[in-house]
């Protein structure tokens, strides 16, 4: 049976929540142990990744991926003006969007302000 | 040149319109062996095709597994070219086939591409006409009884396994017992006929070579024009093998909807099986018998469903489904065999001691039926070969006593005799089909008697020559009442009965019947 980073997860938050609070770190440690013992330790970032996720959804939030081609200064916190206090922001530099901006939103939805999509949809 | 160039992209840049709106996006999460499993895309609907934006293009997948958190695609393309974290996009559109008259004498790939080398099919690809190559079947009341023959030009078929239009007739065997000979006789056949089906040829996971060498002979003897082939060889990957019959049935639906009839060769469905069951463990499906997935019956069932002969309020159209399937060691009971055995509406089994004995078309007789291809049988065929079938099965009984024959009596020892020359009679080479007016004499010629007296090694030259001689001398009054009206009445079995006779006397005197007509003309 494989073990997906969202069953990881999962396991890991009943986990942590079944156990007294001053446990909750030895319960962290022993998980990470058991997912290396598994030979899934690659997939921790994942499951990191979906706690992350969990932890907003259940707070009413959304997961906004922000992508730039280039690095930005202070700009970037502009946008969290579009935001809701619940979401959670990550910025990240793509240089294969040539220019502009892309907006992933749960990665599942998609807003893309960027020039190799404009550039694409031209010459493809 | 330049000039021009610079224009043309000025043009294109002046009425480039580009509104960004929020886009469901999925993310390749995994990737390997032509399968994808994709993040995302929530709304993705069962067999969608889905846009992967790899770094240098865009690659299509079909949307296969729906899983909780995934979507396990199987990619239709160059699958190298993609990577982990690539962006994919649904269409919302299943799967589909450009269609048209367009595609005769082309050879495509299972989504349309032409593989012959020969230029686009169509002028306009966005204007041609799609078909989706999943499909219901047309319901109970849009169709109607088989009635109408479909003429294979092979004389032991004709004659006792009748095809109609709109049928679903197995040829199965081992392998090199002549499975794609019979499949490619009745596609050549058809140009005798006057109600000439579209004939399609799908090669599943065959050689190309192979494939070449059909739209060779096809080409060479006139066949291609109404012929399209669609090809996944065996080096195409399994998503296109196990799309191809899906293609060539939504080709000849679109002429079947279109009120022609249509005929649809999947050479061959124990190929097809196999890639499934490949797609199947790769996208981690629980395996069953043979490890074939649960739904390998549904899939071939819904495939051959699609075959049917539409009633005259929905165009009167036909799809006959010729699936082939190949054996093991002549293990007609393992799992696909007797699946699409229950699935089709008949079977032409070939053996392979047959065909080796030099019976060719190796053809098993007493394992061969069809079901429903009777109610469609030529006239002029169904009386001459009423008898076929049990002065063959009398002969197989006492066959095993041929070795003592000098001990059995009198009548036993013709039945044999009979039975022999029957054999003899159903011989055929390949690529030489016959008219379904020639099979009706020469069918006659022997269940009558005639051929009694003649030694079994002149069999096929009397034949011939007979078919010379009536053709030279008699065409209207026997080939001509014959084609005309589809049977052998009595004015016209007397004047066969007449030009048979006539011609034994020249056969038995030793002339040759092209020396004696040309005597005759002089």
């Amino acid at each position: 049976m494989k073990y997906t980073p969202e069953i990881y997860a999962r396991a890991v938050r009943e986990a942590i929540d079944e156990a007294p609070v001053g446990e909750r770190d030895k319960v962290f440690k022993r998980f990470v142990q058991a997912v290396a013992r598994k030979g899934d330790a690659r997939k921790l970032p994942a499951v990191v990744r979906e706690l992350e996720r969990s932890d907003v959804h259940a707070k009413g939030g959304r997961m906004v991926t922000i992508e730039f081609a280039r690095t930005l200064g202070h700009e970037t916190s502009e946008f969290k003006s579009f935001l809701k206090p619940e979401d959670h922001l990550e910025n990240r530099v793509n240089p294969d969007l040539v220019a502009g901006v892309r907006i992933t939103i749960d990665e599942e939805r998609e807003l893309d302000f960027s020039l190799a999509r404009r550039l694409n949809k031209m010459f493809r | 040149m330049h000039y021009d160039l610079v224009e043309k992209l000025k043009k294109e840049i002046a009425g480039f319109r580009d509104e960004p709106a929020l886009e469901a996006v999925g993310t390749v999460v995994e990737t390997g062996d032509g399968i994808a499993k994709i993040s995302g895309l929530s709304r993705a609907q069962s067999q969608e095709l889905l846009k992967i934006e790899t770094a240098s293009s865009e690659v299509f997948a079909l949307a296969f597994n729906l899983e909780e958190h995934f979507i396990g695609a199987v990619i239709l393309g160059v699958a190298e070219a993609i990577k982990i974290g690539d962006r994919v996009r649904g269409t919302g559109n299943v799967l589909s086939i450009p269609v048209g008259k367009e595609l005769l004498g082309r050879v495509v790939d299972p989504l349309g591409e032409p593989l012959d080398g020969k230029g686009a099919i169509f002028k306009d690809n966005g204007e041609a006409e799609r078909y989706p190559l999943e499909k219901k079947a047309p319901s109970v009341v849009a169709r109607e009884s088989v009635n109408t023959p479909l003429h294979t030009g092979i004389k032991a078929i004709d004659a006792m396994i009748p095809i109609g239009r709109g049928q679903r007739e197995l040829i199965i065997g081992d392998r090199q017992t002549g499975k794609t000979s019979i499949a490619l006789d009745t596609i050549l056949n058809q140009k005798n006929e006057e109600n000439r089906p579209i004939c399609i040829y799908v090669a599943i996971g065959q050689k190309q070579s192979k494939v070449a060498r059909i739209a060779k002979i096809l080409e060479e003897q006139g066949a291609l024009k109404y012929t399209i082939i669609v090809s996944a060889s065996a080096s195409s990957p399994a998503s296109l093998q196990y799309l191809a019959p899906s293609a060539g049935c939504a080709i000849g639906e679109y002429f079947m909807d279109h009120g022609k009839d249509a005929l649809v060769i999947y050479d061959d469905l124990s190929k097809h099986a196999d890639a499934y069951r490949e797609l199947s463990l790769l996208l981690r499906r629980p395996p069953g018998r043979e490890a074939y997935p649960g739904d390998i019956f549904y899939l071939h069932s819904r495939l051959l469903e699609r075959a049917a002969k539409l009633n005259k309020e929905n165009g009167g159209g036909s799809l006959t489904a010729l699936p082939i399937i190949e054996t093991k060691l002549g293990d007609i009971s393992a799992y696909i065999p007797t699946n699409v055995i229950s699935i089709t509406d008949g079977q032409i089994y070939l053996e392979s001691n047959l065909f080796y004995k030099g019976v060719r078309p190796a053809l098993n007789v007493g394992l061969s039926v069809s079901r429903v291809g009777s109610a469609a049988q030529t006239k002029a065929i169904k009386k001459v070969a009423g008898r076929l079938r049990l002065e063959l099965a009398q002969f197989r009984e006492l066959e095993a006593f041929v070795q003592f024959a000098s001990d059995l009596d009198d009548a036993t020892k013709q039945k044999i005799h009979r039975g022999q020359i029957l054999t003899e009679v159903l011989k055929q080479a390949d690529l030489v089909p016959l008219r379904f007016t020639d099979e009706a004499v020469i069918l006659y010629v022997a269940l009558a008697g005639y051929l009694d007296d003649v030694p079994t090694q002149r069999i096929k030259d009397f034949e011939r020559e007979l078919l010379d001689y009536i053709e030279k001398m008699y065409d209207d009054a026997i080939f001509g009442a014959i084609s005309k009206s589809r049977t052998l009445d009595d004015a016209t079995e007397a004047t066969l009965k007449k030009a048979v006779e006539e011609f034994k006397r020249i056969f038995n005197n030793g002339h040759r019947t092209s020396s004696w007509t040309s005597d005759v003309q002089n």
